[in-house]
C-alpha cells in the first residue's frame, strides 16, 4: 500500500494543524501586544459598558466573557446576557485584562470568587480528568478494539457466501438488483 | 364533549397497540400468520385513535376551549390562528400527543407497507413498535393527561410561550419528532432481528429507508430550531452547545452513523451485530435527550416544560426499553453469526468503519461533555459547567477526522481498495482545498482554525463534486456520454453526493460564522450613530406598535458602508407579551449570501439626562451556508429516499415466487 504513508503524513499535518488551531487563545497571548490605537471622538456614550480601546484586547476580554457563564441566567455565557451582573462581569473580564492579566488569571479569579461552576471550560482537575480525557479514551479503546478484530480475522481472500440468507430474501435481493437500472 | 371523546380515543389507541404489541410478538414467536393479521388491525385502530385525539385538541385549540386546562394554560384568544394550531403541539403534553400519532402512523405504515421482509421478523417489528407506542401512550394518559379539565373555566388562557410564537419554531417539533419516533422504528426492526436470531441483507434494506427519513427529518428540525435561535435570541449564535440542543444532536450523530453501517450490513453482509447496536443506542439517545429535555435534569436556556415526576416516567421507559433491548443484544447478538463480509482496512467497508468509530466516539464526547455536570456533583461533591469550549476543543477535531476521511470513501472499492488510486483521482479537489487553506491564511489574519475549517469546507464540496464527475467519466469519455450517465445516475449517489456537499458548505459556513464574525455593543441616543467594521449604523427613529397579542417598541436602524451607496434600513424591535408577562426581541437582518447584518435592540438607559438605546450589531460571514448546508443534507437524504430501491412499498417484480414470502392478511 504506497498510498497509506501519504494519507498518514496528511493526517498528521492535519492533526497538528487542528491541534495548533485549538489553542487560538495561546497564539494570540503571546504575540506581543501592539500599540494601543487611538481612540476616535465618536458619539457613543456607552452607558454601563465600554469596549476597551485596544481590539486584541477587547477581543481576547470578549472570547473570556464566552466561557464564564452567566451566574443569574439559564447556562448562558456572561457575553450573551443582558442580565446587570452579567454587564458587571464582562467589565470585570476587562479590567483584569487591560491590567495584564493572562486567561489563566482571569479563569481563576472568576472560580475564586463564583466556583468552578463559573467556567464553561471547566479546568483540569481530578474531578474532570475523565471530563477531559473521555474523547481520547474513547478513540483508543475503539482503535484497540478494531485492530484486534482485525487480526483475529483472516484476510479476506474468496468472497464468503451467506448460508443464512434465505432464500426468499436472496431471490427478491436479486430482483430487486437486476430492476435497478445500473449504470 | 369534544375533549372527552378525544381522551377515549387515547384510551382505544393504548389498547389497540397493546394488541398490537401482543399479536406482533406472539405471531413471531408461535410463527402464527393470524395473529400477525391481528396486530396489523390493532394497528389501523391505534392511528385511528391517535387521530381521533389530536384532532380533538386541535379543535380544543382552535376554539380556545379554556375548559380544558392545557389549552387555558398555553393559549390566548388574541393569538393568531397560525400559533393557536401550532399550540397543540407547543407544550408537554400536546406534544406528547403529537409523538403518539407519529408513532402510530410509521407502526401502520411497517405493517401495512408490502414489501420483502420475512411476514414473521415485521410481525415482530410491528409488536415492538406497539410496544413503544403503548409505553408512550400510557405516559400520555397517565402522567400529563392532555385532555383535563379545569372547573370553572378560565375566560382568558395563559399564552403560550411568546418565544415559541415563531413560524420556524412552529414547525421544529414536528420534524424532531418525525426524527425521534423514526428511530424507533429502526429500533423495532432491531429488537425484531434479535427475537428473530437473523440479521440479512433485507433486513438492512428495510432498515435504510426508516433510518435515513429518521436522519432526514432530524436534519430538518435541528435545523429550524438552530435557525430560530438564530434570529431570536438576539445574539448572533446558532449553536450553543446547550444540553436541549445535545439531546437533539446526539441521536442525529449516531443515526448517520448507523446510516452508513447500515449500507455495509445490507451491501456486503458485514457489521450487522454493530448496526443492530447502533439502532438500539440512536433510538436509546432519542428518549434520553426526551428526558433530559422534560425533567430539568439540566439548567438549560431552552427550557419550556420541566416537570421531574415526568421525568421519572421517561427514565422509567428508557430504562425498560433500552435496558430490554442491550440484554437481548447480549444474549442473542453473538450468535447472530452474521458478520460475513471480510474486507481488508484499506476499503470502502474500512472508511465506513472510521466514519463510524469517530461519529460514535464524537457521540459519547458529546453525551459526557451534557451529563459530566451530573456526575461532577454526585460524585465529587463539585458544580461544574461544561460549556462551548469544552465541545469546541474535543468534538470539533473528532469530526475533523471524520471529515477528512469522508471524501476519500466513495472512491474506494468494496472489500480490498487502492488508495494511491482514489487520491489520484481526488487530485484536484486537494490542490483547491489547499488553496482555499492558504487564501484563508492571507486573508483571515492567520488564524489557523479559520485556515484549516476553510480548507476541509472546500475539501468536502470538491470531493463530493469529483465524485460525481468521476462516475459520468468527465473526460473519460465524449461528453454526451457523460450527460447521459448524468441523466441516469441513481438517486442513492446523487442523494450521497448532495449530502455529502452539504455537509462541506456547512463547515464552510460555521467556520466563517464562528472565526470571522464581527461584532458590536454600543449605545446610541435617537438619531446617534455608531460605526462598527466599516459599517456606519444610525438610530433614526423609534415607534410604538400593537401587535395582535404584543406591543413593541421598534427601531429603524440606518446602515450604511464607507465607499458604498448602498443603504440598508433595519427594524429591530423589543416586544413585550403581556399576557405572558414576557419581553422578547426581534432582530433586525439582512441576508445576504455572503454575510448577515444583524441588529438587536437592547434595553433603553437615561445617561446624562438622555435616553440611549443599546444596539448590538453583527455582521456573520457565510450564514447562509450554515443553514443552506443542513437544507442540502436534508434534501440529498430526500433524493436517496426518493430511490427505486428504497422506496417503501415501491413495486416489486413478480412475488410469491417461495412461499415463505407470503405476506400477512
Amino acid at each position: 500500500m504506497m498510498g497509506q504513508p501519504v494519507l498518514r503524513t496528511l493526517g498528521a499535518g492535519l492533526l497538528a494543524g487542528l491541534l495548533v488551531a485549538a489553542t487560538p487563545l495561546a497564539a494570540q497571548q503571546a504575540a506581543t501586544p501592539p500599540a494601543p490605537v487611538p481612540q476616535q471622538p465618536s458619539q457613543d456614550q456607552l452607558v454601563r459598558e465600554q469596549a476597551l480601546p485596544d481590539q486584541t484586547a477587547e477581543s481576547r476580554a470578549m472570547t473570556l466573557a464566552r466561557e464564564i457563564r452567566c451566574v443569574v441566567c439559564e447556562n448562558e455565557p456572561v457575553a450573551n446576557s443582558s442580565a446587570e451582573i452579567a454587564v458587571d462581569m464582562r467589565n470585570a473580564i476587562r479590567e483584569k485584562v487591560a491590567a495584564g492579566a493572562t486567561d489563566d488569571e482571569v479563569r481563576a479569579y472568576f472560580a475564586s470568587r463564583y466556583g468552578e461552576f463559573v467556567l464553561l471550560r471547566p479546568r483540569l482537575s481530578t474531578a474532570t480528568l475523565l471530563l477531559w480525557g473521555a474523547p481520547f479514551l474513547l478513540v483508543l479503546i475503539g482503535g484497540a478494539a478494531l485492530l484486534l478484530r482485525a487480526r483475529q480475522r483472516p484476510a479476506p481472500e474468496a468472497e464468503a457466501a451467506d448460508p443464512d440468507l434465505d432464500a426468499a430474501a436472496r431471490a427478491a435481493l436479486a430482483r430487486a438488483e437486476a430492476a435497478r437500472t445500473e449504470v | 364533549m369534544i375533549a372527552e371523546f378525544g381522551h377515549f380515543a387515547l384510551l382505544l389507541a393504548l389498547t389497540a397497540s397493546l394488541v398490537q404489541a401482543f399479536g406482533g410478538l406472539l405471531a413471531g414467536h408461535r410463527m402464527n400468520p393470524r395473529l400477525a393479521g391481528l396486530a396489523g388491525s390493532a394497528a389501523d385502530i391505534a392511528l385511528i385513535g391517535c387521530l381521533v385525539a389530536f384532532a380533538a385538541l386541535m379543535s380544543a385549540y382552535i376554539r380556545s376551549d379554556f375548559s380544558v386546562a392545557n389549552v387555558a394554560q398555553n393559549s390566548h384568544t388574541l393569538k393568531p390562528m397560525i400559533y393557536k394550531i401550532a399550540g397543540t403541539w407547543g407544550n408537554h403534553e400536546g406534544s406528547m400527543v403529537l409523538w403518539c400519532l407519529v408513532s402510530a402512523l410509521f407502526a401502520w405504515m411497517l405493517a401495512r407497507t408490502p414489501g420483502t421482509l420475512r411476514w414473521s421478523l415485521k410481525a415482530r417489528a410491528v409488536g415492538v413498535q406497539g410496544l413503544v407506542g403503548a409505553a408512550t401512550l400510557a405516559y400520555l394518559i397517565f402522567a400529563s393527561n392532555p385532555f383535563a379539565r379545569l372547573d370553572p373555566a378560565p375566560l382568558q388562557g395563559a399564552d403560550l410561550n411568546p418565544l415559541l410564537q415563531d413560524p420556524a419554531l412552529a414547525a421544529h417539533p414536528p420534524f424532531l419528532y418525525l426524527g425521534y419516533v423514526g428511530s424507533s422504528v429502526v429500533f423495532s426492526l432491531a429488537v425484531a432481528a434479535l427475537l428473530e436470531g437473523r440479521v440479512d441483507a433485507a433486513w438492512a434494506r428495510w432498515v435504510r429507508p426508516w433510518a435515513l427519513a429518521s436522519w432526514m427529518f432530524l436534519t430538518v428540525g435541528i435545523g429550524l430550531g438552530s435557525y430560530w435561535a438564530y434570529y431570536e435570541l438576539g445574539w448572533g449564535g446558532w449553536w450553543f452547545w446547550d444540553p436541549v440542543e445535545n439531546a437533539s444532536f446526539m441521536p442525529w450523530l449516531l443515526g448517520a452513523a448507523l446510516l452508513h453501517s447500515a449500507i455495509v450490513t445490507e451491501k456486503r453482509g458485514a457489521l450487522a451485530s454493530w448496526t443492530i447496536l447502533l439502532a438500539i443506542l440512536t433510538f436509546s439517545l432519542a428518549l434520553l435527550g426526551t428526558f433530559l429535555v422534560r425533567s430539568g435534569v439540566l439548567t438549560s436556556v431552552h427550557a419550556f416544560a420541566l416537570d421531574p415526576e415526568r421525568g421519572m416516567w421517561i427514565l422509567l421507559i428508557l430504562a425498560v426499553f433500552t435496558g430490554g433491548a442491550l440484554a437481548l443484544y447480549a444474549w442473542r447478538g453473538p450468535s447472530l453469526g452474521s458478520d460475513k463480509g471480510l474486507f481488508a482496512p484499506v476499503s470502502r467497508e474500512g472508511a465506513l468503519v472510521i466514519n463510524n468509530l469517530f461519529l460514535t466516539v464524537a457521540t459519547a464526547t458529546v453525551l459526557v461533555g451534557t451529563l459530566y455536570p451530573l456526575a461532577g456533583e454526585a460524585i465529587f461533591k463539585q458544580a461544574l459547567s461544561v460549556g462551548p469550549p469544552y465541545f469546541n476543543l474535543t468534538f470539533t477535531p473528532l469530526m475533523a477526522i471524520v471529515l477528512v476521511v469522508l471524501p476519500i470513501a466513495p472512491f474506494l472499492a468494496w472489500k480490498r481498495a487502492d488508495l494511491m488510486g482514489a487520491m489520484q483521482r481526488l487530485w484536484v479537489a486537494g490542490a483547491l482545498a489547499a488553496a482555499a487553506c492558504a487564501l484563508a491564511i492571507a486573508f483571515a489574519g492567520g488564524k489557523a482554525l479559520a485556515a484549516v475549517g476553510f480548507g476541509l469546507g472546500v475539501w468536502l464540496v470538491c470531493g463530493a463534486i469529483a465524485e460525481v464527475a468521476d462516475r459520468v467519466k468527465v473526460g473519460q469519455v465524449p461528453a454526451a456520454q457523460s450527460l447521459r450517465r448524468l441523466g441516469t445516475m441513481p438517486r442513492s449517489a446523487w442523494g450521497m453526493a448532495l449530502a455529502h456537499m452539504g455537509v462541506g458548505i456547512f463547515t464552510l459556513g460555521a467556520v466563517a460564522e464562528t472565526q470571522l464574525r464581527i461584532e458590536h455593543t454600543a449605545s446610541v441616543p435617537l438619531g446617534g450613530t455608531t460605526t462598527f467594521a466599516g459599517y456606519t449604523a444610525r438610530l433614526e427613529n423609534l415607534t410604538s406598535i400593537d401587535g395582535p397579542n404584543y406591543y413593541a417598541d421598534r427601531g429603524t436602524v440606518v446602515v450604511t458602508r464607507a465607499g458604498s451607496d448602498e443603504v440598508v434600513t433595519l427594524y429591530p424591535e423589543r416586544r413585550f407579551y403581556p399576557a405572558a408577562r414576557m419581553p422578547t426581541t426581534e432582530v433586525g437582518l439582512r441576508h445576504e449570501l455572503l454575510g448577515d447584518l444583524y441588529v438587536a435592540l437592547g434595553d433603553p438607559a437615561e445617561i446624562d439626562g438622555a435616553m440611549q438605546w443599546t444596539l448590538r450589531l453583527y455582521y456573520n460571514p457565510l450564514v447562509s451556508f450554515i443553514f443552506g448546508g443542513v437544507l442540502i443534507m436534508a434534501i440529498g437524504g430526500l433524493v436517496s429516499l426518493t430511490d427505486r430501491r428504497l422506496r417503501i412499498g415501491a413495486p416489486q417484480p413478480a412475488r410469491k415466487t417461495a412461499g415463505t414470502a407470503a405476506e400477512p392478511a
